[in-house]
């Protein structure tokens, strides 16, 4: 072989190897960009699936009546109140969709102190998705004297009577 | 000090001549001749490695190769104007009428001006064959060099005859050079430029045409007469299949025998025929020629007598010719191979060159080929070794992403297996964390992955959210709200305070207002230590008038006295934008 041919060989090998470090260089700066692009989804798919986990623990699991009355009951028995009754109505409103839920205590007579039914309201509407306290009417506590109330200024222990206690969660109508 | 070489190559050997120093001033420093064997012209290579020895050394500029100018077709051609440049535009197509017999994609065509004392420029044309062009070409290859220059040995002996000092000639003077092959004529004007020329196939290798010869390979040749072979050349030149290469030259004539051999055997009837059969032949080129009675210089070989055998018999003087010229051991040098060296060297010539068309030289790469081809060795290997290193690179970063993507699947899957687990859970809690038959490659599945968990987490914002919906406002938090104010605002006062009651109504947005909460609380204030209690009612309703979630007018109908003398009551209306902060962390 003369150094022509040589020469042309070695062209062709330094073409070759050119074609080979630029596809080299190519797939490295892909598989560099696919190591941050799966660092970056790696954190957030980590940090979504905490989220989710955490927040599944805490989501209802069903939107029918029984689910509320057991939600409410529940929260109810966290704040030593006694059984409940639950009334349910459901009401349309434009795009939205209402169910209100009329609260009573069984052993109401006996009266609750505010703790205890700020306990119960915050669990209630926390807990449960798009639920809000939208009534509530309470007087002191009077035993055996609630008709005629009691005396204004009167000292008296921390005990209430909920006169009113409506909750109500709005929906989105779902969409046909 | 510079060196050249001229190479006169031929069928049968080649010459040579090295020159020393520069076109006005130089030397002889090695000159020679090589005849090839019967072997040798066989093979391209071993030509090549013969030529290669000599070679050796010099660098593709300084290097011209002279080729025998026998069965060049040679035309004289009339032209209105003798610009180089401009001649070579035109100089195919007008020899092309000329060339009836060949075609002219076939030769390479170049030309010199005679000085022929016509008023018109009358160009000497050559049309060199391309395939003896590439024969030779792939001989100097396969040596390893590329000549920059093609000349032909009548140029070349044109250049050689310049060596001599310029007199002043009166008259025109030719010039006989005697080859292996073939023989030279070359007229000078008394200017000393060319006048005409002959080449005349008949060399002193025709005094070794009726050698026996042991090469089977070489057809012998029949013992006709020299003349009828004269005569015959061409059609002999016909039947030359047998080498490999070919180069003009008649290759029936035995290979293997330099000059002194030749004279050492031929017989002295052998060189009586030969001195008839030259003489015949430049009596028919001197009446071609109109020239006579000049004296006519022999140059090249040196037979004995020859030179009065001439003069006898073409009446005129005949003389032989000493360039002034010798090599180191006070030899002779051969000169074409001389005159090419000269033109190497970049002496006066008539400026042929051959290497053109596809056979043009390629002086750039020439001189850059040794760093070139370096540069190409550091180039593969720089390339190379960085290959390696981005291929081995992006191994590693493969295998990271995959070792990312397999422990995200299997946090998805954890999540999964919890569902699976939880009773209440819905099956459509299960996020899809298996795109094996997906048709996307393997570093496109953490996306996939990213979607699932992504619509996941939209379907549980669906289910948890309040972004889509306007929302009542929530009595709790305007509880909230009020009894932190009310805290705030009695702190300072001396005397006891207490809520008589509570009544609170959540309002949805309308026309006129935005969403709130309507509240109504009963207050009792007892005086302070001083017994003061005047401006405490109206102080109350001026700050909660000045809160943010204060929206409407604060109003407090009466103040009543409480059944506890001194302490007074009142119901207050206040409406309050109950905004829970806390609604987005929340859902």
């Amino acid at each position: 072989m003369n150094n022509r041919s040589t020469l042309y060989t070695l062209v062709g090998l330094a073409v070759a190897a050119l074609i080979g470090n630029l596809w080299a260089e190519s797939n490295l700066e892909y598989w560099e960009d696919s190591l941050r692009s799966h660092q970056s989804r790696y954190k957030s798919i980590w940090e979504e699936c905490d989220d989710l986990e955490m927040r599944r623990e805490k989501a209802p699991k069903g939107s029918d009546e029984q689910s509320f009355r057991l939600h409410f009951q529940t929260q109810a028995y966290s704040a030593q109140m006694g059984d409940i009754n639950v009334n349910v109505n459901t009401r349309n409103r434009n795009s939205v969709e209402d169910k209100i839920f009329k609260i009573e205590f069984v052993k109401g007579d006996q009266g609750f102190r505010r703790d205890q039914l700020r306990n119960f309201l915050f669990n209630a509407e926390l807990l449960y998705p798009r639920v809000r306290t939208t009534s509530l009417v309470i007087k002191p506590h009077s035993e055996g004297a609630r008709s005629r109330g009691i005396d204004t200024g009167v000292e008296r222990i921390d005990l209430w009577d909920i006169t009113k206690l409506e909750m109500r969660q709005r929906s989105p109508k779902a969409k046909n | 000090m510079a060196n050249s070489l001229g190479i006169h190559l031929y069928s049968h050997g080649f010459d040579y001549v090295v020159l020393e120093g520069t076109a006005k001033r130089y030397s002889v420093s090695d000159s020679g001749s090589v005849c090839f064997s019967a072997a040798d012209v066989e093979d391209v290579k071993d030509v090549a490695k013969r030529i290669a020895e000599i070679s050796k050394g010099f660098k593709g500029n300084q290097i011209c190769l002279s080729l025998s100018s026998a069965a060049v077709l040679n035309r004289e051609l009339g032209l209105p104007f003798n610009n180089r440049d401009k001649v070579a535009q035109v100089i195919k197509f007008e020899i092309e009428s000329e060339l009836y017999h060949l075609n002219v994609d076939d030769v390479v065509v170049d030309f010199f001006e005679l000085d022929d004392g016509r008023a018109t420029s009358t160009m000497s044309v050559n049309a060199l064959d391309k395939s003896r062009l590439a024969s030779a070409l792939e001989i100097c290859e396969a040596a390893s060099f590329d000549p920059p220059i093609v000349d032909l040995s009548i140029a070349s002996l044109f250049n050689a005859i310049k060596v001599l000092p310029e007199s002043e000639r009166t008259d025109h003077e030719a010039y006989l050079h005697i080859g292996a092959e073939s023989s030279q004529l070359v007229v000078l004007s008394p200017a000393g430029m060319v006048s005409a020329t002959r080449t005349i196939p008949l060399g002193w290798l025709e005094l070794a045409r009726n050698f026996v010869v042991d090469d089977t390979d070489v057809i012998a040749a029949d013992s006709e007469d020299i003349d009828s072979e004269v005569l015959d050349a061409d059609d002999d030149a016909a039947d030359d299949s047998d080498s490999s290469f070919e180069l003009g030259g008649d290759t029936s004539i035995p290979f293997g025998n330099d000059f002194s051999t030749v004279m050492n055997t031929c017989s002295h009837a052998e060189q009586q025929s030969f001195s008839r059969a030259l003489e015949s032949e430049l009596r028919r080129a001197l009446t071609a020629l109109n020239y006579s009675g000049s004296p006519l210089y022999l140059l090249g070989a040196q037979i004995d007598g020859l030179a009065d055998d001439l003069s006898v018999g073409l009446s005129i003087q005949v003389a032989p010719l000493d360039l002034g010229l010798t090599g180191p051991d006070d030899s002779v040098p051969h000169t074409i191979a001389l005159g090419a060296a000269l033109r190497a060297i970049g002496a006066e010539s008539l400026e042929m060159n051959f290497r053109q068309e596809e056979y043009r030289y390629a002086r750039g790469v020439e001189r850059i080929e040794g760093p070139l081809t370096w540069a190409m060795v550091g180039l593969v290997f720089y390339f190379a070794f960085g290959m390696a290193i981005d291929v081995k690179l992006s191994q590693q970063k493969s295998a990271d992403s995959a070792v990312m993507y397999s422990r995200a699947r299997q946090k998805v899957q954890r999540l999964n297996d919890q569902v699976g687990n939880t009773e209440d859970y819905p099956d459509s809690w299960v996020i899809k964390n298996d795109f094996s038959a997906n048709d996307v490659p393997q570093e496109e599945h953490i996306h996939l992955l990213k979607r699932s968990v992504d619509k996941a987490k939209k379907e549980l914002d669906q289910l948890m959210g309040e972004d889509e919906v306007e929302m009542p406002q929530s009595c709790l938090e305007a509880w909230r709200l009020l009894m932190n104010h009310l805290e705030v605002e009695m702190a300072d006062y001396g005397g006891k305070w207490m809520i008589e009651s509570f009544e609170f109504t959540s309002f949805n947005k309308s026309a006129n207002e935005p969403a709130h909460v309507g509240v109504k609380f009963g207050i009792t204030i007892f005086p302070d230590s001083s017994g003061q209690l005047i401006g405490r009612f109206d102080r109350l309703q001026r700050n909660l008038q000045a809160q943010d979630f204060t929206v409407g007018q604060v109003e407090i109908p009466s103040t009543e006295p409480a059944s506890i003398p001194e302490a007074k009551t009142a119901t207050v209306e206040v409406d309050i934008l109950a905004t829970n902060p806390n609604v987005s962390e929340k859902s």
